[in-house]
């Protein structure tokens, strides 16, 4: 009779943590916390305590402001700067109350921050009374580690993790994936598992950390619901020379004949790269108006606040091991790329993300035994988008909150059987590229996403001509992937990184598609042929599925705005609806 | 040994001085992309997989004998804007 040990090294544990970073052992540790009793293994593709996205942050964490209105000023900040309106503002006070805990509960956990002598963290000058910031130490990941392996957690390194097993009834009970050094099938068994994964991101260059989408990808294949993917784009202006941000410096780009063009095209300073500053670039050079520069000796007042010494008093506290190594980056691309100079060219670069798994106020997605703490569901939480500055305080919050929630129902739950034809067929799945006979390299793929990042009428202006055109790239790059060939654990993890990172393309232009309005500030959705925001229709959420059929299945929310403390000028309560938010 | 490799937007340059790499493998252990694998014949870590490469100087940053050193050749080789630029202006003559 078969066992599921003919098909790979199993491995039991009642809680199962996929991705070994900050919110992956933040969730780990506050589980254990919980509930000494319970069997928790954390699982990484690198080595835990070194690797992982929160060991290459610049900076710090942060926390809401323990002022008695410190939720309700962040939560007022939060919902006008990152998308507005579109927060779930039931989840972001939520989130926020726990948030306010993040710098104690990281202490308590052993990790090295920095405050003032009252143990307090400095708050954040543009936002009075709402956050505040502590430095925090590179080596965040190791001393999770070892508070972590304390308690009497598990850990794995160098396993990558491709696909969710899931019980009869469709609860996930487990996942399976292979070692990053040798290509064996692992295969755990578990009664909750939590997905701290990381989203997509579709940059592959300095300083852009990478994640590939196959925990969003396996995610979605298990049933999990895709939120606000459309809102998946940041724009920089860089320094040409060295692809790196001139921070705060977007209103102060002119054209060869020193014409200003934040004064040309929109006529008052923003406090964001916009898609019309994104156009007029375009414009200016295509009519042969570049170079475009910027003079470094003359700042704005956005530039001082942004790019200046008025950050000092949160940067100052930054701890001298993350400070070194920002002063090596710095100093390597001085020497081999050069110095910027006072009057240096400007350009543009994009980052697409998507990290869109909806949670619900526990972490908790939509399909039963499933968690997504961390960045994989920050645009689906309604914190909403990247929380740019505080990734750290994003995976310390959903951890806490994702631990706190995930113990009493892994200790509650009775053990599923795995399905040996699920593994069977899963497996096959995964081990289906290797040593394929003349076969495309994952690549390909990869350039051909890349140009997608330089093509600013695909990734920020879009419009449904050109929504239209990726459909058609994506058929073409979708056909790839079953030639797509691997002869090491490497290139094998690559060619699945591939598809889901295809998947995740995908989803961003089938919503960009649906959403026929723009909106957005700090993660814009721009669309050339409805460049209006239309609170009027679009006071809605765009969910994603995959449906019955295997296909990617779309529908919209309303957004229950009624319930919410903020709301756009002018807002009536629906027919059917009564005031619901109560203080 | 020295690596190059160059990408479509990026192209990087490893000087890795294996003789004097004393086998900590701190670099692979840092390495968020699996660029470093540990080479079993020779007994020195070495970049593999240069094309992961996201420069963020960590692994020379941790490596225990300072035998690495990164180059970064280019880091921007297609400049978004020209490249939209000339998108434009080619749909605009196919008009």
């Amino acid at each position: 009779m078969a066992d599921v040990k003919d098909y790979g090294e199993l491995f039991t544990a009642d809680i199962l943590v996929v991705g070994g970073s900050m919110a992956g052992l933040t969730t780990a540790i506050r589980a254990k916390e919980k509930n000494p009793e319970l069997d928790i293994l954390v699982i990484d593709k690198g080595v835990i305590g070194w690797n992982g996205q929160s060991t290459k942050a610049g900076n710090g964490i942060r926390a809401t402001s323990k002022h008695p209105d410190g939720v309700m000023n962040a939560l007022g900040y939060l919902v006008n700067a990152h998308t507005p309106f579109l927060n779930d503002q039931e989840f972001l006070k939520r989130y926020l109350e726990v948030h306010r805990d993040n710098i104690d509960y990281m202490k308590h956990c052993g990790v090295q921050l920095s405050c003032d002598e009252q143990g307090n963290a400095t708050p954040l000058p543009f936002i009075p009374d709402a956050l505040d910031m502590a430095g925090i130490s590179i080596n965040v990941n190791a001393q999770l580690r070892s508070f972590a392996l304390k308690l009497g957690i598990r850990l794995m390194s160098r396993v990558n993790i491709f696909e969710l097993l899931t019980s009869k009834t469709g609860k996930v009970i487990g996942a399976i994936g292979f070692d990053m050094d040798h290509g064996e099938c692992k295969i755990f068994h578990a009664k909750a598992v939590a997905m701290a994964t990381q989203g997509c991101h579709f940059k592959k260059i300095g300083l852009e950390f990478m994640g590939y989408g196959t925990g969003v990808g396996a995610m979605y294949r298990v049933g999990a619901v895709m939120r606000n993917v459309e809102f998946s784009t940041q724009v920089d202006v860089v320094f040409k020379k060295t692809n790196t941000p001139i921070y705060g410096g977007f209103n102060m780009i002119c054209n060869k004949h020193g014409e200003n063009l934040t004064q040309k095209y929109i006529g008052h300073i923003e406090w964001e790269v916009t898609p019309t500053l994104v156009n007029a670039m375009v414009q200016e050079i295509a009519a042969g108006n570049g170079p475009l520069w910027v003079d470094l000796e003359k700042p704005d007042e956005v530039r001082m606040m942004i790019g200046g010494t008025d950050m000092d008093e949160s940067t100052q506290r930054m701890l001298r091991d993350k400070m070194a190594w920002e002063h090596l980056v710095f100093t390597k691309t001085a020497k081999n790329i050069g110095d910027v100079g006072t009057k240096p060219e400007a350009t543009i670069k994009t980052v697409i993300q998507v990290e869109p798994i909806k949670v619900d106020t526990d972490i908790k997605t939509d399909v039963e035994g499933l968690w997504a703490p961390g960045k994989v569901s920050t645009q689906g939480n309604a914190y909403f988008g990247w929380t740019r500055g505080d990734g750290l305080g994003n995976a310390a919050t959903t951890g806490m909150m994702a631990g706190d929630s995930i113990a009493p129902y892994a200790a509650a739950a009775d053990w599923d059987e795995l399905d040996l034809a699920q593994v069977a067929a899963l497996k096959e799945k995964i081990y289906a590229p290797l040593n394929r006979p003349n076969g495309r390299q994952p690549k390909e793929i990869y350039d051909m996403i890349e140009r997608y990042i330089f093509d600013v009428n695909k990734c920020v202006l879009k419009s449904e001509a050109e929504i239209h055109k990726v459909y058609q790239d994506i058929a073409e790059m979708k056909k790839l992937i079953p030639q797509l060939t691997a002869d090491d654990p490497h290139t094998l993890s690559k060619c699945l990184e591939a598809a889901d990172t295809i998947l995740c393309l995908e989803m961003i232009f089938r919503s960009a598609d649906m959403r026929k309005e723009s909106r957005g500030i700090m993660y814009p959705h721009y669309r050339t042929d409805y460049p209006e925001t239309d609170n009027e229709n679009w006071l809605k959420w765009i969910n994603i599925r995959q449906g019955k059929d295997g296909e990617m299945e779309l529908f919209t929310e309303d957004i229950p705005m009624w319930r919410y403390p903020i709301r756009p000028e002018g807002y009536q309560i629906p027919e059917g609806h009564v005031e619901e938010y109560y203080k | 040994m020295v690596v190059e490799n160059r990408g479509q937007q990026q192209s990087v340059r490893y000087v890795v001085d294996t003789d004097r790499c004393c086998g900590c493998r701190r670099c692979i252990r840092r390495c968020q992309e699996n660029v470093w694998q540990w080479d079993e014949e020779h007994h020195h870590a070495y970049p593999k997989y240069p094309d992961e490469c996201v420069l963020c100087y960590q692994c020379e940053m941790d490596c225990l004998n300072n035998v690495i050193d990164i180059q970064a050749i280019a880091t921007l080789q297609v400049d978004p804007l020209e490249y939209s630029a000339e998108l434009m202006k080619k749909k605009e003559a196919e008009q």
